[in-house]
């Protein structure tokens, strides 16, 4: 294992003084970081002056609660004191022998090992971008966010300096999942988690994301994830999203797909005061296959808002979405997504469902899916649910003996299943499934 | 002049051949067999029949009582006395099999003639009582959510209502179990006339067993490499098409 | 489509042939002011506080931005200065049947219109001759102590009836052509129906088309008394034949305790019609109201029939069939609030585009905390006809608490090419193998027509399906 811990702080942002995040432009460090990538970096701090926040009347933002979304109390991260590296590096614990694992805090790398294996490269962005400037130059933030949080995109890109570059080799197969720790400490802390995913022509991966807080203290974190197959390739992309209870996320996953290319991404909304993800899927190649999953757990007052589109701008094309809320207490979910069938996407198979189980009198759940076809020969179809547990199912778990209360725990965890057995590896379901478990434990004991 | 003549017919999907110079005559009160390995272009030979656009037809002709059947729409072919019944019936939501029955012998009445609905119904409930069909069927969406079985029933059905000239059943046989067979093979049966020939598609020998044919043509390669009778079918059944195909390089 | 079809369901204007001259006795001029406003009110001898209520009205729809923020830009295309609001034929036009062109006559035909009814319709004689039929109707309906009136007699007559309930359900400000129809309504029905009293036949705008013609910005406002129950029908299959370009309704209908309302609608807009309505109902304890809507053609309809379930286990339903041809966009939906325990309220949505038409599905479910019981189904479904045809669904559902059900199904579907060959192989030819499939299709939504209206509904459909294949 690499101990990187003793080293010296990487980049200059280390130093920034104290400021909150919206008026002081984060410090870049140009040294040996292709020029457009800095440029870009400038370019991006400008946009997120300019552009305007969140407005009521914006569709995008519709149901959310823009007071979560208040950037003016955060400050940039600053480096983990050496026991709390310590502590975050001794508590990133996946799944036994992963090919690779990097752990980070507030955007610094903690630790990392790097595989061993050849045919993948696992690199901290900031070194990927001196060696594989070319290859990140092609696919690094390439779609403009379009789903509403383009200021926060744009500030994500300015004070991005951390971040995971992934890159499969063509036909390599990756038994073995890449696991990224990513950990936000500090009051009022913010990092900008970004992990890039090339996967080459017929290759294979699995690549995990923990989100988790060193503290409980306030804090914000804005990531994104991109994740690019080429013809013929597959990835796997689990993220598991567990800030503190008073972090506030907001996340922007971009999915491409080459010809014949399947990309699966699964998301696991269990932390954070409130939470959005904006995921846009790009059903590119011929036989491409897009699958997005999302779970969320919200209890006491969290919003966990997701936004999608699934995007078929060519022929012969597939994606399926589901995503599932299950609401405690005043918790408030928000599903918007769009399958956008383009001109010409003719024999696109697009579904999308959303299916809520509410189990507060004060949750709030509100769904928005949409359909916008321009295609021929389609087969297309949304549907969402909202609604309680099934009286019929507590009432035969009961007659089985089982109590009211572990009947509902029962069937509600049962709802959760499907997301998890989207993983389709045995481990890492284990693993997701285990988290679950641990929050649905702990509401209990309250 | 009463009978189905194919001469010299050739067709293609796309750039591939499928039908290969093929002649075969299926005359007025006969029952006709085809059998062939698969992808011998058996199927082919009944779309092209019906005119489906994806195949294009490159050579020869087709004519039924001396009428150029490739001349003619599909639904022209229909109405004048070709039925198909398909390998794979296709499902139509919303339609009922009343309603399509009844649409599709409206379209054989004379403009302004409207059918009569009390002996549509009563004719329909008789074919359907032969058939072994619940009355319920007449309310349900054609083919939707049908087994394998009632899918082929409905497609007898709709020949018996329709009384066509000549027949083409497309692997009426597949997906039926023993007693379904019984069902189907009795409806064909029934529908044996001077008036009408028949042409059976088939892989197995197991149907003709129930629908004696007249006359048995062998398939390969998209043309007739061998007829004779009913014992042809059965000596395909023990010895496998590879001993036909041998036979022919033999005498190539 | 056709040409020929086209042109048949839709009038031409450009034709020079089809163009009759216009003489109003009463005509509020292009543009919309005050001077406007109180042009209207005067010739309708408006009681003070509806001069009022219409000067507010013009102040909040001119302070409302358009609603292109999720809306259609399309709607930009309207000049409101080139539209007048107030125009009301003191005598007859005078036409002649021989100047209507021979497909409209044709189209007529095929649609089985009656003989009166067409000469209406064409604009032949704005005194749709229904004057006897009217009178039977007025009386039948009065001696049960049913009030059938146009909005301005209403008003003056039967203020407290009509007063506490006007502009209640959509108020003015509801949206910018809620505003717009509360400063320069005209026509329209009021219809008031007494405790207990079960309508028997359906009531329809027709009846009274004599006694104002159907305006372009119709006020309608319906109040079914306690245990009451009535059926009303707007608009028919036939074309209408319009001049003025902008068409903005306000349609209120009140269901008292255990009261039933059913709306029933079938229009067919000519394709240079922007058709912008505003539809709500209020269901109070154990009420019904059922908005059951056909959609054919315009340049863009925006229409979100809505109930608000304000009493205990009321129910709301919309049943809706939209079509959209070449150049139409038809933008349609459904809005259900849920105010009170137990409501339930159902949608069911069926959209049929062809060519280039587009149809779009908004819909908005609203389900409150506190409450309990409450139930919402909603499915829409869409069938794409040719390849340029789009489709779109935005539903919107909140659900607070977990004593709820909802539930939305949404799909798109198409007639594929293997249907069409496998009923043109049993005879049937491909456009009437395209109908059947379409009217398969809208079948089950179909039937909940009166059945006049569902007869002439396929023929029109059929018509409509004509040239759209091949």
């Amino acid at each position: 294992m690499t101990q990187v811990l003793d080293a010296p702080p990487s980049s200059p942002a280390a130093s920034t003084p104290a400021g909150t995040l919206t008026t002081v432009p984060p410090q870049w460090s140009h040294d040996g970081l292709p020029a457009w990538f800095t440029s870009r970096q400038e370019e991006a701090w400008q946009a997120f002056l300019a552009l305007s926040p969140p407005a009521r009347n914006n569709e995008a933002w519709r149901f959310a609660d823009l007071k979560k979304h208040d950037l003016a109390a955060f400050e940039p991260g600053v480096d983990f004191e050496r026991a709390d590296a310590v502590a975050a590096v001794t508590r990133s614990v996946g799944i036994p022998s992963p090919v690779a694992k990097i752990v980070l805090g507030n955007d610094r790398v903690l630790d990392s090992d790097a595989p061993t294996i050849a045919g993948i490269t696992v690199l901290p962005l900031a070194e990927a971008l001196r060696t594989h400037g070319d290859l990140i130059r092609q696919h690094f933030m390439a779609r403009p966010a379009t789903l509403g949080g383009e200021k926060l995109y744009a500030l994500h890109l300015a004070a991005l300096s951390g971040g995971v570059f992934i890159h499969v080799a063509d036909n390599a197969e990756i038994a073995r999942p890449v696991e990224i720790h990513q950990w936000l400490g500090g009051l009022n802390a913010s990092a900008f988690p970004h992990t890039l995913v090339i996967a080459g022509r017929n290759s294979k991966v699995t690549v995990v994301d923990y989100f988790q807080s060193l503290t409980s203290e306030p804090g914000f974190a804005c990531g994104v994830t991109d994740l690019v197959a080429a013809d013929g390739a597959k990835i796997t992309y689990v993220a598991c999203q567990r800030w503190s209870r008073k972090v506030h996320s907001h996340h922007f996953c971009t999915t491409t797909t080459g010809r014949d290319a399947t990309v699966k991404s699964i998301f696991l909304q269990l932390g954070a005061a409130s939470s959005r993800t904006e995921s846009l899927c790009l059903a590119g190649g011929a036989g491409s296959r897009s699958e997005m999953f999302n779970l969320a757990v919200a209890e006491g007052d969290q919003e966990m808002d997701c936004r999608t589109r699934q995007i078929h701008h060519q022929p012969h094309t597939f994606s399926n979405l589901l995503f599932k809320n299950v609401l405690f207490d005043r918790a408030r979910t928000i599903f918007s997504g769009l399958i956008l069938v383009e001109e010409g996407a003719h024999f696109t198979d697009a579904y999308q469902t959303c299916r809520n189980l509410v189990l507060s009198p004060d949750a709030e759940a509100n769904a928005l899916p949409g359909l916008e076809i321009n295609a021929d020969q389609v087969k297309c179809s949304h549907g969402s649910t909202s609604g309680p547990l099934s009286e019929d199912e507590i009432f035969y778990l009961r007659s089985r003996g089982i109590s009211g209360d572990a009947a509902r725990q029962l069937l509600a965890f049962g709802f959760c299943r499907e997301v998890v057995e989207a993983i389709d590896h045995p481990e890492l379901e284990a693993a997701m499934s285990s988290m679950v478990e641990e929050k649905f434990r702990r509401m209990r004991k309250r | 002049m009463s009978k189905l003549e194919i001469k010299n017919l050739s067709a293609r999907i796309g750039e591939r051949e499928i039908l290969r110079s093929l002649t075969l005559d299926v005359p007025k009160g006969e029952v006709h067999a085809i059998m062939g390995p698969n992808g011998s272009g058996k199927s082919t030979l009944a779309k092209v029949l019906a005119g489906h656009e994806d195949y294009e037809v490159t050579g020869g002709e087709v004519l039924m009582d001396g009428e150029n059947l490739l001349d003619m729409e599909v639904d022209e072919r229909s109405r004048a006395g070709f039925f198909l019944a398909f390998q794979y019936p296709i499902e139509i939501p919303g339609v009922s099999n009343a309603n399509f029955l009844r649409a599709a012998l409206q379209a054989r009445q004379p403009e302004g003639v409207e059918l009569d609905a009390v002996a549509f119904y009563h004719q329909m409930y008789a074919k359907m009582d032969e058939l072994e069909m619940n009355r319920s069927f007449t309310a349900r969406s054609v083919n939707e959510g049908f087994s394998g079985g009632e899918k082929k029933r409905n497609e007898i059905l709709q020949m018996m209502m329709l009384q066509p000239k000549y027949s083409v059943l497309d692997e009426t046989d597949s997906g039926l179990d023993i007693d379904a067979l019984k069902v189907v093979a009795k409806g064909v049966n029934v529908m044996r006339s001077p008036e009408r020939g028949i042409l059976l598609i088939t892989h197995y020998q197991r149907l003709l067993d129930y629908i004696k044919p007249d006359v048995v043509h062998v398939m390969v390669e998209g043309r007739i490499v061998k007829s004779g009778g009913p014992e042809l079918a059965l000596e395909l059944e023990s010895k496998g098409y590879d001993w036909v195909r041998e036979e022919l390089l033999a005498t190539a | 489509m056709s040409t020929d079809t086209q042109n048949a369901v839709d009038i031409d204007r450009s034709r020079g042939d089809f163009h009759f001259p216009e003489r109003h006795k009463f005509d509020a001029g292009y543009g919309l002011s005050e001077k406007t406003v109180d042009y209207i009110s005067d010739v309708k001898n408006d009681p003070d506080w509806v001069r009022e209520f219409r000067k507010k009205a013009l102040k909040v729809f001119n302070d409302k931005p358009m609603p292109t923020n999720w809306a259609t830009k399309d709607l930009e295309s309207i000049n409101f200065d080139e539209i007048r609001y107030y125009l009301s034929d003191g005598e007859a036009p005078k036409r002649s049947w021989d100047d209507v062109p021979e497909d409209v006559k044709r189209t007529f035909d095929r649609l089985g219109i009656p003989e009166q009814e067409r000469k209406f319709l064409a604009g032949v004689e704005a005194q749709y001759d229904s004057e006897a039929a009217y009178s039977n109707v007025q009386k039948a309906v009065s001696d049960q102590g049913v009030i059938f009136s146009n909005s301005s007699d209403a008003l003056k007559n039967h203020p407290e009836i009509f007063r506490p309930w006007f502009g209640k359900v959509i108020p003015t400000g509801d949206n910018k052509f809620s505003a717009l129809n509360s400063a320069v309504f005209s026509g329209g029905s009021f219809i008031y129906v007494p405790k207990g009293v079960k309508v028997k036949h359906p009531l329809q705008a027709y009846f009274r088309i004599n006694s104002e013609r159907f305006g372009q910005f119709e006020r309608t406002l319906i109040i079914v008394d306690e245990g009451a129950e009535v059926m009303y029908m707007e608009g028919c299959t036939a074309p209408k034949f319009e001049t003025s370009t902008l068409h903005s309704a306000v349609v209120e209908l009140v269901a008292l305790k255990g009261a039933k309302i059913q709306y029933v609608t079938v229009q067919n807009w000519s394709s240079n019609v922007f058709n912008l309505v505003t539809k709500r109902g209020i269901a109070h304890e154990d009420a019904e109201v059922r908005w059951i809507d056909c959609n054919i053609g315009s340049r863009l309809t925006m229409k979100y029939p809505g109930v608000i379930m304000k009493g205990r286990r009321a129910r709301g339903e919309v049943i809706s069939i939209a079509l959209a041809n070449t150049g139409q966009h038809q933008d349609t939906g459904a809005k259900m609030i849920h105010a009170a325990d137990e409501t339930t309220s159902n949608v069911v949505s069926k959209s049929i585009s062809i060519g280039t038409g587009r149809a779009t599905y908004r819909g908005q479910v609203h389900i409150p905390k506190h409450l309990k019981g409450c139930k919402n189904n909603t499915e829409c479904d869409a069938l794409l006809i040719n390849s340029s045809s789009r489709t779109d669904t935005y539903p919107a559902i909140t659900v607070r608490g977990n004593e709820h059900a909802t539930q939305h199904e949404a799909s798109v579907s198409q007639v594929s090419a293997e249907q069409i060959f496998y009923m043109q192989q049993r005879g049937l030819s491909e456009g009437q193998a395209m109908s059947l499939s379409v009217n398969g299709f809208i079948n089950d939504l179909v039937r909940e027509f009166p059945m006049e209206y569902s007869v002439e509904l396929k023929r029109l459909i059929d018509l409509e399906m004509e040239g759209s294949v091949g």
